[in-house]
């Protein structure tokens, strides 16, 4: 070889090694370039996430893009053809948000295709697209977003005012970010979506009539519902964190049930179980529902407020158990009085037999060869006119509980007045005040009377000697009570209540609602128990001893209000702090009310 | 006219009840003042002897086996238009017909069983009997 030809094919070796050089140069330049873009877009990102990583993922593509507007944007439409910017930049800043239909636009030929690349001409080349030409945008590179089930999830664009020169470079550096920025798009839809359900949920949680607290298995309160605030006056943020028995100590006995829903993954329910709280003493039916979901471990407690219900399930029973009552006592009370009326009539024929005066004793006693005056002395001498009169008193009481027991079962008389019940009131104070039976065992005047009568209290129609009758039961009941109560401090005394009633339910007529009038006798005597006060209408139910009361006065009082004027009588008590009878009585009691039975 | 100055010998009293422990023992009753009583027990019979005898005052039971007492009261009155009538019964919640009312019954003359003193019954036959003597 030569050495021109060596020299030759030395520059030509040369010239391709630096062309190689050049290119191994530059690829390494862009390599590295791409790699110092890659690091410098990375560090400029924010921690954050959502919008703040689109903007600031923006920022960064304007930045080290050298674009004159960078875009990321969703697809907003269930059809893919419309899309709203997460994030969009001009001249390096971020500008406001906004929506555009991909038609015409280049962008179209992006979502859900491929990347897209004009080096120059772009507003021309699409002239249906404005925008594009009201921004100058002469170069574009947009790549299409995917979720990872390769769903067109949206698209990310640089554009610039001038002709674009390193289009790949800025294809491929928007490329890497890709996944990133479609991973973050569906983060936030599943985030969008939680949160829709979370307050989906909590809007029905709260809207339940029902309180309702989560529980995790340690006993912390997770779950806290708008009721459980309302009743308890705990708020929510208050509650949820903390123990259950510190934030509602009456729970404190349910721990253990708990506990033992959760371990045998059953419902746990108690009915009618009374807490008391703030001084009020209510029902609650109480289910404790274990969290049977996979990965969630804890309970729901629910707690309903059922002292109502229960206090009209019980005036429901109450009321047909005195029904049948009253009609059987009624029964028997007819096929007593015959022989009744034999027992007395016979003593009193008896009775005169033996008694001076008539003329035909003292016929028959000379014809028997004695003198009346012998068979009075004999009947004297053995007390049989004591007997005979204690037989027609017995008679006479047994008569007076068979006509009280008759009463039951008696219609109601269409012989209403309307009379004003405060004023009945007092004359029955005045009535048993001035009662001399009743004087000799208590004196009503030592009894402070504390009247509150409303003043727009309506007249009620209603037989007013019954009514008082009625009246005067309570009274003597609580005279009564009061006065067994000797040892206490306080001095006896009723409070007397009168006013207006806005309805009842009338359990006859299936929720009518009527006008009533509201009457409260409260004595603050010994009070009586549960057992005690659901008997105490019952005929013959007497806490008194035997033959101090019949036992009929509040039953008969009972079927007076009940079934006779259509209202209701009802008694609620503490035992130690008293008795609280309730008469409500409908003002209206419709057409053919008074018929019916 | 007071009560006391009429002579119960001359006044015929009918007691129809079916229940005899109350029929013998009201007419015994009746009896030891001197009244002139008969007794029935049951309507066919108080019809039967009223067509012997004309009485002054009836003391009815309303629930008798057979005709009521309000029937019996009707036909007998229809018979016999000065007779007065005491209506005698166990039924406190019995309402006085109207026929009965019509014929000049009222609630005064409605005595329910057990009747706790037998006198109101002589007192109330004897007010009968004195306005009858005033009508006739």
């Amino acid at each position: 070889m030569t050495q021109k030809d060596e020299k030759n094919s030395l520059t030509g070796e040369v010239e391709t090694l630096r062309l190689r050089i050049a290119e191994l140069e530059h690829s390494e330049t862009s390599h590295r370039r791409s790699g110092d873009a890659i690091k410098a877009i990375v560090s400029g990102l924010s921690a954050g996430f959502g919008a703040d990583f689109f903007k600031s993922l923006a920022l960064q593509f304007a930045k080290i893009l050298n674009a004159d507007y960078t875009l990321i944007g969703q697809v907003s439409d269930q059809e893919g053809k419309m899309v709203r910017t997460l994030a969009l930049t001009e001249g390096g800043r971020i500008v406001e948000n906004t929506s555009y239909a991909l038609a015409g636009t280049p962008c179209d030929q992006v979502l859900g295709k491929g990347i897209c690349i004009y080096k120059s001409d772009t507003a021309r080349l699409f002239p249906q697209d404005l925008l594009l030409t009201q921004m100058g945008v002469e170069g574009y590179v947009g790549v299409p977003l995917f979720d990872n089930q390769d769903n067109p999830v949206g698209i990310m664009i640089a554009m610039y005012k001038t002709k674009l020169l390193d289009a790949e470079f800025a294809a491929s550096i928007l490329q890497i970010f890709a996944s990133r920025a479609a991973a973050e798009i569906e983060r936030e839809k599943t985030e969008t979506e939680m949160r829709k359900m979370r307050s989906l949920l909590s809007n029905i949680v709260n809207s339940m009539p029902s309180m309702l607290i989560g529980v995790d298995p340690q006993g912390k309160v997770t779950q806290w519902n708008h009721e459980v605030e309302k009743k308890s006056g705990i708020t929510a943020d208050n509650a949820c964190g903390r123990q259950l028995e510190e934030v509602f100590p009456q729970m404190a006995r349910k721990m253990k049930q708990v506990d033992q829903a959760i371990r045998t993954k059953s419902a746990l329910k108690n009915e009618k179980i009374p807490i008391q709280q703030n001084g009020n003493r209510w029902l609650a039916d109480i289910t404790v529902y274990p969290l049977i979901s996979n990965g969630i471990e804890g309970a729901v407690i629910r707690v309903d407020d059922v002292t109502e219900q229960v206090r009209l399930e019980e005036m429901m029973i109450q009321s047909e158990k005195m029904m049948s009552v009253g009609g059987l006592a009624a029964g028997m009370a007819h096929e007593i009085n015959n022989p009744l009326a034999g027992i007395l009539q016979n003593a009193q024929v008896m009775r005169n037999r033996l008694k001076s005066g008539l003329a035909r004793n003292r016929n028959a006693a000379l014809e028997c060869g004695t003198t009346f005056e012998t068979i009075e002395a004999y009947v004297k001498n053995r007390g049989i006119m004591e007997m005979l009169e204690t037989m027609i008193d017995s008679g006479k009481r047994a008569a007076r509980i068979v006509q009280n027991m008759l009463s039951f079962s008696r219609k109601s008389e269409s012989r209403f007045i309307p009379c004003r019940l405060a004023e009945l009131l007092d004359e029955t104070i005045e009535l048993a005040s001035n009662d001399y039976d009743l004087k000799k065992k208590y004196d009503f005047r030592r009894i402070q009377l504390q009247r509150e009568y409303a003043p727009d209290t309506p007249a009620v129609p209603c037989d007013g000697t019954k009514i008082q009758q009625v009246f005067l039961n309570i009274l003597k009941n609580g005279a009564q009570a009061m006065a067994e109560n000797d040892l206490r401090q306080e001095p006896p005394r009723f409070i007397l209540r009168v006013s207006p009633e806005p309805c009842i339910e009338d359990p006859e007529a299936q929720c009518v609602k009527m006008q009533c009038v509201r009457v409260e006798i409260e004595d603050n005597g010994p009070g009586m128990d549960e057992a005690v006060r659901k008997r105490i209408f019952e005929p013959f139910f007497t806490t008194k001893e035997t033959g101090i009361g019949t036992g009929l006065g509040l039953s008969v009082s009972y079927f007076i209000i009940n079934k006779n004027h259509k209202g209701t009588l009802s008694v609620d008590s503490v035992p130690g702090r008293g008795t609280r009878f309730v008469i409500i009585l409908p003002l209206h009691h419709g057409n053919n009310a008074g018929e019916r039975t | 006219m007071t009560p006391k100055n009429i002579d119960h010998a001359k006044i015929r009293v009918l007691v129809v009840d079916d229940e005899s422990s109350i029929r013998t023992s009201l007419t015994a009753y009746l009896e030891d003042y001197d009244f002139d009583v008969s007794e029935a027990s049951s309507a066919e019979e108080a019809l039967k002897l009223m067509e012997y005898i004309h009485y002054h005052v009836g003391i009815i039971d309303l629930r008798l086996p057979g005709m009521s007492g309000d029937a019996l009261i009707l036909i007998a009155h229809h018979r016999c238009p000065q007779m007065r009538f005491i209506l005698h019964t166990g039924s406190s919640n019995y309402h006085l017909a109207e026929e009965l009312k019509q014929i000049g019954i009222r609630s005064e003359h409605l005595f329910l069983k057990p009747v706790a003193d037998l006198f109101d019954l002589i007192e109330s036959v004897e007010t009968l009997v004195n306005s009858t003597e005033e009508l006739t």
